[in-house]
């Protein structure tokens, strides 16, 4: 990792260190669990253990009636339906709690109170449900099968949405090609596993009339319009908060059956309730991630550069589509971005995006890019061992050239802006491929395997209002807003409606606001999560929020210092075009300063020090939008040297290096962090971290014994190069990242495995690579004599 | 994910224990360290009317060098082994295994005795205590009770004890100076319960060779102990020969392992003699 | 109900418990211990840890009840411990937290790190840590911060264990 400079430079660029550290460092900062109310009742969801199954009978126990409550003693409430525009999406609807039928296990059946939330738990144990048990459908291969009941009422088959593309010419690349090959990858499904799980506490606020909705959430206004929705009430009638957030990574980026009971219920009864997500709920009925299957043909010349390339993508999406997103995110985003960063002008491919009675699939750090990432990177390995030929030589004849972008993709994307190739060859450069010769040497006749592999990806970030259409979600983030104040004493106070969890954004938007304002970070207090505070806005997600709610910031910290400008020259008696905003003050050319604070009095204390052309109050809300609303589009390479342990199936990462473009850096200290953690979560979909399901819909890792999420030990430092070209389309030139990270890992892992077993004849093409399949690949009857 | 209602006793004496569990009917289960034991009640997989606390039991927490071998009391942590806070009959074997279980935090709460008794499959003890030739000892209500290590354990999670009887304390003899030993485990990640598992000692009068993590006890191999005893160095070409005995051990046991599990208890096994042998525990090293 | 009473904090701290209440959760709501966060209650995450009779422990997989007698330090009680102090500056040199929900787990376990190993290889230092989960940081802010924190404390300020 690039060590952080040290913080000479408080503005953009500037490695400062977190404003939010504090608080969190002292262990007393305020999560979901920490919110309590007087007289409040804790909740156990009753979850279903079976995966399909009509609920026949429904009984609360004796003497409990007051505290279990099913579906019909909510009142008036709608499922959560989120439809997708494109042309036959099947419909499901999500109910709070289970309307008459369960669709996976872990679904909510009925909602259980006690003062503790042991006495919860003892409830949701004594309530009686018959179930009258219907096949599953827990495999892919199964969706299409008719003997199978349908998961939802009406449907055909167990699919969601089927998609195509079709550009190009694939049938002239196939005739065209000298070299054509299939391959079939897996990314199998996970769970997200922020650390905090999610959570809800709800309440009545008697004196302004609302309903208090604090939820483990990332976008708060998104959520109490939705609610408002389900509810039938008024947008005015619900507030919505979201305390620290201890990780989310997409998980808390829906609208949950959760928060949708809990509100409901304190809607009808009065009472304020907590719920906090436990480890074995949110393994189990937690929205989950990836699964993804691929079978890949591609066809090239006899240089390696691909002439077309033809895919069919099956997407297990569970039992429900889960709001705003819609079920068939998945799929679509892997279809998009199989191309990758290559100049592919042919290509066909097929998006199946099928249902089971599985926990929903939602979005995780990455969406549909990891899987599409490793299919397309491990092809393109594939065509340079078919060939002979280097596998970073055979990416430089296929990226897209500095000189195509804009670049329309096949998968009919916009490309802003990139150097691609320099990406690759820096990280060539960092992970010395020279050196594998000597290690293999070194560990020749041990069980011992060296192995070299890359990735490069591809991240749209800040996706606009046009990419939101084109998908056709109930939902068009395309904007963002701030509301900033300078307080009467100078401080400057920014509301905005993102939502940050771990990502740093008090600080980030403090050091945007210094480059404004030339204000010290350190008198920026940056409030969010709060519908209450802030003007609309979506949240974060999508490695949005440093561009977007970055921009809006600016925007409106520029306005409001062209007020400060105004008022400072006018106490300075000097001309507006003579002042300039430096270091906490507003200076005149001849060096005479007034501070923010005399500014801020006037302004707000001592109307009579103003210009009659200035309004009293030091106020601005401003809303950004992207130039061009097509996404900015961070990218880069990863290169990791692994050992193979043929003995055991282990593999151990030896080293790491990755040379990325996320445009202008806010702060490289950050930046750093955002990328190591997304390498740990993509080690951990690579190597660790998977959701079986038994063949009748059982979820097979409910604890962390099962479960496995990298330690410290599993992850290396990786060492990090920036290569910064600012986009063309955003305020400041930044690209969001917080994606980036995990989306190659998998895919240069499993390309570095197969480097190393090549020579054995063993392949392997499933993540994550763990032991058990190694040795399986090692066993299978092409593999030749291996080492243990 | 809390525990059901409970209740908790603390006695004072082993006796008083002995007699709470044979009053509970089986309904009681004895706490001891409970890392093991109070996560199992969080996810409510295990319920039981009452908790039979012996953790604090002086004789319990005692060890003592009798010579020729050394006991340890149940309730013993891990972590008292691993800094060698109590004696050591093992040339080293037993602290090595003890700083590899679970994480600091576990090791500083829990207890050899708890450890034994769940006889989790995949955890270091049973197979340790086995390859040592260790004794376990218990009270029930007939009185005290001792049998083998290599005998405690009947199948995953059940052992020799009794519904009403609490494992006291461990007898293991102490090794030969000139004993040799190497372990091996496969874990996916640093902590994690091992996938594969095995132990070989070489000594004096007899070698000494167990596969753990095997889903049921742990699996002694008297080919391998007498090929050991054979050998004279470690040599990678001995592996083929090492692995057919294993194989020929686990069939003569009664036992079957996986196709994927035999190959990787193989090289447990392998990397545990060549240990034996001196040879460094075969770790790479991250490169800078 | 049952009595018990322990030391949290260095207060005497008299209580009548549910057996089946976790020593976490009697921390949390008998002694306003809201440092301690839990993360998965079976003992796997290291985000509740904290320190009984001077050794780190999970307190999701204590029970309260069992603990009577003991001497319990949160990290609400440690401000005024040196390594402490050091570490918290060292996390927040380093980058050594995101979401900050890992983090008083983090801090109390490499306390102990530091007192069983005053200077500690990278190498230490990461599996001595391997029983503490962090999702956001990929561990490498983590593992300087308790590197920097070992340089940066004078000999003696770390008490041995």
């Amino acid at each position: 990792m690039a060590v952080a400079t040290a913080p000479d430079r408080k503005g953009i660029g500037g490695s400062i260190r977190r404003i939010e550290d504090a608080r969190l460092l002292s262990g007393r900062s305020t999560f979901i669990a920490d919110i309590g109310r007087p007289g409040i009742w804790e909740v156990a969801f009753l979850r279903s253990p079976v995966a399909h199954a009509n609920l026949v009978h429904l009984e609360k126990p004796a003497g409990a009636e007051d505290r279990v409550f099913f579906l019909a003693d909510l009142g008036a409430i709608l499922p959560i339906r989120a439809d997708s525009q494109a042309p036959g999406f099947r419909r499901s609807d999500y109910p709070a709690i289970a309307d008459g039928k369960v669709r996976f296990v872990g679904e909510p059946i009925a909602i259980c109170l006690g003062r503790t939330r042991g006495e919860a738990e003892d409830l949701a144990q004594a309530v009686l449900v018959d179930y009258d048990e219907l096949p599953a459908v827990a495999d892919i291969a199964q969706s299409r099968n008719p003997d199978l009941p349908p998961i939802h009422p009406g449907w055909s088959e167990n699919v969601f949405l089927e998609s195509r593309v079709d550009v190009g010419d694939v049938d002239a690349a196939r005739a065209a090609a000298a070299l054509s090959l299939t391959r079939r990858y897996r990314m199998n499904r996970q769970a997200i596993v922020s650390l905090e799980g999610r959570g809800v506490v709800t309440y009545r606020d008697e004196r302004t009339g609302e309903l208090v909705v604090y939820s483990s959430t990332q976008f708060p206004h998104v959520i109490r319009t939705a609610l408002a929705e389900c509810l039938g009430m008024k947008e005015r009638e619900l507030r919505v908060v979201a305390p620290e957030v201890g990780g989310s990574f997409g998980v808390k980026n829906n609208l949950n059956p959760e928060e949708l009971a809990l509100a409901a219920l304190t809607r009808r009864t009065g009472k304020a309730l907590r719920w906090v997500e436990d480890r074995r709920e949110h393994l189990i009925a937690s929205a989950h991630a990836r699964e993804h299957r691929y079978e890949v043909t591609v066809h090239a010349d006899g240089e390696g550069r691909v002439l077309g390339l033809e895919a069919t993508i099956e997407v297990d999406a569970g039992a429900y589509s889960v709001w705003p997103w819609t079920a068939p995110m998945e799929a679509g985003m892997a279809i998009g971005f199989l191309p990758g960063p290559y100049a592919i002008t042919s290509y066909r491919a097929t998006a199946l995006t099928c249902a089971s009675n599985k926990s929903p699939l939602g979005p995780y750090r990455g969406v549909g890019r990891p899987g599409a990432c490793f299919a397309i990177e491990r092809t393109m390995d594939e065509i340079a061992a078919a060939l002979g030929l280097d596998p970073v030589e055979v990416r430089l004849r296929n990226y897209v050239r500095p000189d195509q972008f804009p670049w329309k993709s096949a998968g009919g994307k916009t490309y802003d802006i990139g150097d691609y190739g320099a990406s690759a060859r820096a990280a060539r450069d960092m992970i010395r491929p020279e050196r594998v010769a000597a290690l293999r040497q070194e560990h020749a006749g041990s069980d011992w395997r060296i192995g070299i592999g890359y990735a490069t990806y591809l991240e749209q970030t800040a996706h606009g209002t046009a990419e939101w259409v084109q998908r056709g979600l109930p939902v068009v983030f395309g904007y963002e807003q701030a509301e900033i104040h300078m307080t009467a004493d100078g401080m400057l106070v920014m509301d905005v409606p993102i939502q940050n969890h771990g990502q740093g954004l008090e600080t980030t938007l403090a050091q945007v606001a210094h480059d404004e304002l030339g204000i010290d970070p350190a008198q920026v207090v940056v409030r969010h999560g709060d519908t209450s505070l802030a003007p609309y806005g979506m949240g974060t997600f999508a490695s949005r929020s440093m561009v977007m709610s970055g921009g809006a910031v600016g925007r409106a910290c520029e306005a409001l210092a062209a007020k400060i400008r105004k008022i400072g020259a006018h106490l300075l008696q000097v001309t507006e075009e003579n002042v300039r905003l430096k270091d906490g003050e507003v200076v005149a050319a001849g060096g005479a300063s007034v501070p923010l604070a005399e500014i801020a009095m006037a302004a707000y204390l001592h109307p009579e020090r103003l210009p009659d052309t200035v309004e009293p109050g030091l106020s601005v809300i401003a809303s950004y939008r992207t130039a061009r609303d097509t996404g900015a589009w961070s990218y880069g390479t990863h290169a990791v040297l692994v050992a193979v342990d043929t003995g055991t199936g282990l593999v151990e990462i030896l080293d790491y290096a990755i040379a990325h473009d996320c445009g202008t850096i806010v702060n490289p200290m950050i930046v750093d962090g955002q990328m190591m953690g997304g390498l740990a979560q993509g080690i951990g979909t690579a190597l660790y971290e998977e959701m079986p399901y038994s063949e009748d819909g059982q979820p097979l890792a409910s604890t962390f014994m099962d479960y496995l999420v990298p330690g410290a030990p599993e992850v290396p430092r990786a060492r990090i190069e920036h290569l910064s070209i600012p986009s063309p389309i955003t305020r400041y030139g930044i690209k969001g990242m917080g994606e980036g990270g995990a989306i190659p890992p998998p895919a240069a892992i499993c390309n570095a495995v197969n480097d190393a077993l090549r020579p054995l004849g063993a392949a392997i093409d499933e993540t994550p690579l763990t032991p058990d399949r190694i040795i399986r690949a090692l066993m299978a009857p092409q593999a030749g004599e291996a080492g243990a | 994910m809390k525990p059901a209602p409970i209740a908790y006793v603390r006695p004072d004496t082993v006796e008083r224990a002995v007699g709470l569990l044979s009053e509970s009917g089986g309904e009681a289960k004895v706490l001891a360290g409970g890392q093991s034991l109070v996560p199992m009640l969080n996810l409510r997989i295990a319920a039981f009317e009452r908790l039979v606390d012996v953790t604090g039991l002086p004789g319990l927490r005692s060890a003592s060098d009798e010579g020729s071998e050394v006991r340890l009391g149940a309730c013993v942590t891990h972590e008292r082994i691993q800094t060698g806070d109590v004696p050591d009959p093992s040339n080293g074997l037993m602290p090595s295994t003890a700083s590899r279980i679970a994480y600091q935090a576990v090791r500083n709460r829990g207890t050899i005795g708890g450890s034994l008794a769940l006889a989790d499959p995949a955890a270091d003890w049973l197979a340790t205590m086995a390859a040592l030739g260790a004794a376990i000892e218990w009270v029930g209500p007939d009185g005290p009770g001792s049998c083998p290590a290599e005998a405690f354990v009947e199948a995953a999670y059940t052992t020799r004890l009794g519904l009403y009887d609490v494992l006291t304390g461990i007898r293991i003899p102490r090794l030969h100076p000139d004993a040799r030993w190497g372990t091996y485990k496969l874990c996916r990640k640093t902590g994690e319960f091992a996938h594969a598992m095995a132990i070989a000692i070489r000594q004096p009068g007899g070698c000494r060779a167990f596969l753990g993590a095997t889903e049921g006890a742990p699996i002694r191999l008297p080919a391998v102990e007498d090929m050991l005893a054979g050998l004279r160095g470690w040599d990678a070409s001995d592996a083929a020969r090492l692995g057919e005995a294993m194989a020929a051990d686990v069939a003569a046991a009664g036992r079957s392992l996986s196709d994927v599990h035999a190959w990787q208890s193989r090289t447990c096994l392998a990397r545990a003699v060549a240990m034996s042998f001196g040879a460094a525990p075969p770790r790479l090293g991250r490169a800078a | 109900m049952q009595p018990i009473e322990l030391i949290v904090n260095g207060e005497r701290l008299s209580a009548a418990v549910d057996p089946r209440t976790t020593l976490a959760d009697f921390l949390r709501e008998a002694a306003d211990a809201r440092s301690v966060h839990l993360g998965c209650e079976h003992g796997v995450c290291g985000a509740c840890t904290i320190v009984v009779d001077g050794r780190i422990a999970r307190s999701c997989i204590a029970l309260a009840v069992a603990l009577d007698g003991a001497e319990i330090w949160t990290l609400e009680g440690l401000g005024a411990d040196p390594v402490i102090a050091q570490l918290r500056a060292s996390f927040h040199e380093c980058h050594g937290l995101q979401c900050g929900y890992c983090t008083p787990g983090m801090l109390v376990t490499a306390r102990e790190i530091l007192r069983r190993h005053p200077a500690p290889s990278e190498a230490v230092v990461r599996e001595a840590l391997a029983g503490n989960i962090c999702r956001c940081t990929g561990y490498a802010g983590i593992v300087a911060a308790v590197l920097h924190a070992a340089e940066n404390l004078a000999e003696g300020e770390i008490p041995p264990l």
